[in-house]
């Protein structure tokens, strides 16, 4: 497959699509809440469990530059085991977009269209990002310069907005809960968001100076922790035990906005910039797996497997459960364990493997 | 690269697309929504059942004067209260629906009040609903009323001409005073939630022959049960140690004892610091108010630093009787109403967990130490008193 086809992007450019996509679902429904007040301290923890994944990515990418996800699949496990590592990840992209599209859609649904039946609101999600993938990553791309920097502006915003309902003395005592429950909180933070970097492995071939590769990565990465601190810091100084309760602890702190009764009730209008990061966040995955699907089974082009995986994707993310807290006891209970093999034991084994293969077999591309 | 031919198409796909996603899934039009400005939650006739009153604004009512013109007639109040009984406040608004022609709409709720009855019940029921739905706000305010909650609302307000808003904004207003608290339902449910602090809500007194509300002083809960309510002083003891005293008048004996000083508050910062002395608990509370001499009856000249110093001292005096009084009552009514369990938790974590199963007996133990730092800003536009 030509990857002239696909197009290319910038470094600034993924710097700022992926620092879209890991604060994306993030802002709306956060676990790092499980941790009580030290969900401060979850944040820089889980940071730091994913920076190992992390490590591991740019290691592979190193010893195969060049080479997207599937390609180094290839070049370690050969034609047919290769292939099948490769499905697995792509399985993995596919329900992991299917998770964030419900994710948005229960949001939604909670908070502003109750009525609204959900399939409506997933279709309607999924249409304007099947969309956004058959323009291809340029356009996505270009649509995160514009999306990501309005979001990180309004959210910073907000937390100066809402610094009259502030109580820091709601962040004592530091650790309210166990240190079993912050570490489990932070682990869930390093798989979801930190974690959930790895697609990019397959779209950084597409940059159009693979040297930056690297440093782009780490950028974004590194751009991530600040705002996801000044997100927890601003909504457990506001809510204070009231973290335990709520669902959208981001969503209850801007409701609370009040100056002079004059800038209030402004939550609908920030919703709405949330929703712009998922909708990064669900045309990354999607694009990912779309291109990988063509280049696993050999396509020509990507194209026509997007409105079909639409269809799936709308299908899989209403039939995978059957209400928000099926949704939150995967999000959880069982997603910091499953996603583990596909974010750290299969890029670990590629690792291991390649190492046996003193020279690996560069450039095998289809 | 739009070709000429694919404008039409085009055009109709837009125009195709404004029509089909505008808004909601189903619409609801401003004129088919009844807004509700205050709820008033009784106990109902049969036991187990409660009453829920919505007071519903009438839009087309509203710009007809303050109600004056024709004298008290009914049909020109621009409210209509309504009320449904039900087991759940929720199952009541719903049948509401049935006896009102427009849907009842609450984003613009902006006072939610209990009968004292109910909140001796216990009001942690009642809170769910106004927590979980989304149609209801986390800065709404809950207030305990004296009697009937619906009663209530049916005061006669003279300025705002809906009795929800006046109550609302009283309690905006209360900061001129500070002998009143407010409280929003999320501040409620944080002390609810907290081990040891005790729930605050405003309290309103409602005079039936006048039909004249008060909003006055404080309830304070054990968990989210009523247990008893502060009087007007003690509730701004209370307010000095939480740093809630925004304005108000402290009158001060002047030195010569010939008359009173008002002193009015221009600012306040309150601090409350947990200690530890072998193994019990103490607290020391800071305050330090900011004052202008604003009103004097005596014939004393402030001009005179001696007197001014004498003034403040009898401000302290005053200060510290206040949260002495509040403290007493603490005591009494066994409740932690300057949450300073979770001071101690706060800052000893550690200890915390001995605390906790019998936190009020420590707390009736605690020594708690009061500091008032007084400043006297400025002596208004004269120096000595007229007389």
């Amino acid at each position: 497959m030509n990857p002239q086809q696909l197009g290319k992007i910038s470094s600034r450019q993924l710097i700022i699509l992926i620092s879209g996509y890991l604060t994306g679902s993030i802002l709306v429904v956060s676990s790092s809440f499980q941790a009580g007040n030290a969900a401060w301290l979850a944040i820089i923890l889980g940071f730091v469990e994913g920076l190992l994944f992390l490590l591991i990515y740019l290691k592979l990418c190193r010893q195969y530059p060049e080479q997207s996800l599937l390609e180094i699949n290839h070049s370690v496990f050969g034609p047919i085991l290769g292939r099948a590592v490769s499905l697995c990840y792509l399985w993995y992209f596919f329900q992991l977009s299917a998770l964030i599209l419900r994710n948005y859609g229960d949001f939604l649904n909670i908070v502003s269209y109750p009525e609204t039946p959900l399939p409506i609101l997933l279709i309607m999600g999924c249409i304007l990002t099947a969309y956004a993938v058959k323009a291809g990553i340029e356009v996505i791309a270009r649509c995160a310069t514009i999306l990501a920097p309005i979001t990180f502006f309004i959210f910073i915003l907000t937390a100066f907005l809402v610094l009259p309902q502030m109580d820091f003395s709601n962040l004592l005592p530091i650790i309210n809960k166990t240190w079993k429950d912050v570490l489990l909180a932070s682990h869930s933070i390093a798989v979801f968001p930190f974690g959930e970097i790895i697609p990019f492995l397959m779209i950084i071939p597409l940059l159009n100076k693979p040297a930056q590769a690297k440093a782009s990565l780490l950028k974004a990465y590194f751009f991530t922790l600040p705002l996801l601190l000044l997100m927890v810091l601003r909504d457990t100084a506001v809510l204070g035990p009231m973290t335990n309760i709520f669902l959208y602890h981001s969503y209850e702190t801007v409701r609370l906005i009040n100056i002079a009764q004059l800038i209030t009730r402004i939550e609908v209008s920030i919703a709405g910039s949330l929703l712009s990061l998922g909708f990064l966040k669900i045309s990354v995955l999607y694009f990912v797996v779309a291109v990988g699907l063509s280049k696993v089974f050999k396509l020509r082009s990507y194209l026509p497997l997007v409105f079909p995986l639409g269809a799936l994707l709308v299908g899989l993310s209403l039939l995978q459960f059957e209400n928000n807290v099926e949704a939150l006891e995967f999000y959880n209970k069982v997603y910091p364990y499953y996603s583990l093999f596909f974010q750290l034991f299969l890029p670990g084994l590629t690792l291991l493997v390649s190492f046996f293969r003193r020279k690996p077999a560069k450039g095998v591309k289809e | 690269m739009i070709k000429t031919r694919h404008i039409l198409p085009l055009f109709f796909f837009m125009i195709l697309i404004a029509i089909l996603t505008t808004s909601c899934w189903n619409s609801r039009e401003l004129n088919e929504l009844a807004i509700v400005s205050a709820a008033a939650i009784d106990l109902g006739q049969e036991a187990g059942t409660i009453n829920v009153t919505c007071q519903v604004i009438k839009p087309a009512e509203m710009g007809q004067g303050s109600g004056q013109s024709s004298g008290g007639n009914n049909s020109t109040k621009p409210y209509y209260n309504v009320t449904a009984s039900g087991q759940t406040i929720f199952e009541a608004i719903r049948k509401i629906s049935n006896m009102i022609d427009r849907r009842l709409y609450f984003p613009h709720l902006q006072v939610i009040l209990f009968s004292e009855e109910v909140a001796r019940n216990g009001l942690g029921q009642y809170l769910d609903l106004l927590t979980r739905d989304p149609e209801f706000r986390h800065s709404d305010y809950i207030l305990i009323t004296r009697g009937k909650a619906a009663e209530v609302l049916e005061a006669k307000t003279e300025l705002q001409i809906i009795p929800g808003n006046s109550i609302y904004q009283l309690i905006l207003r209360r900061e001129n005073s500070s002998l009143a608290i407010g409280v929003t339902l999320l501040e409620f449910s944080q002390r609810l939630l907290s081990d040891t602090a005790a729930p605050l809500a405003s309290y309103l007194e409602y005079k039936k022959e006048e039909q004249s509300i008060k909003l006055t002083g404080t309830s304070v809960f054990k968990k989210d049960k009523l247990q008893g309510y502060l009087n007007e002083p003690e509730t701004r003891g209370l307010l000095w140690a939480l740093d809630e005293v925004k304005a108000g008048i402290v009158v001060v004996e002047c030195p010569k004892k010939d008359g009173k000083v008002s002193l009015e508050i221009i600012s306040s910062k309150g601090k409350i610091e947990p200690q530890i002395k072998e193994g019990q608990p103490s607290f020391k509370i800071t305050v330090s108010p900011h004052v202008h001499l604003s009103e004097n009856t005596c014939t004393c000249n402030f001009s005179d630093i001696e007197l001014i110093t004498q003034l403040k001292d009898g401000l302290k005096s005053a200060i510290t009787a206040e949260i002495s009084a509040a403290l007493n009552k603490s005591n009494v009514l066994q409740c932690d109403i300057f949450a300073l369990g979770d001071k101690l938790h706060q800052r000893y974590p550690k200890y915390w967990q001995q605390f906790v199963p019998n936190w009020e007996e420590y707390l009736q133990e605690a020594k708690v130490e009061i500091i008032i730092e007084t400043r006297l800003d400025n002596n208004g536009m004269t120096t000595k008193p007229v007389r």
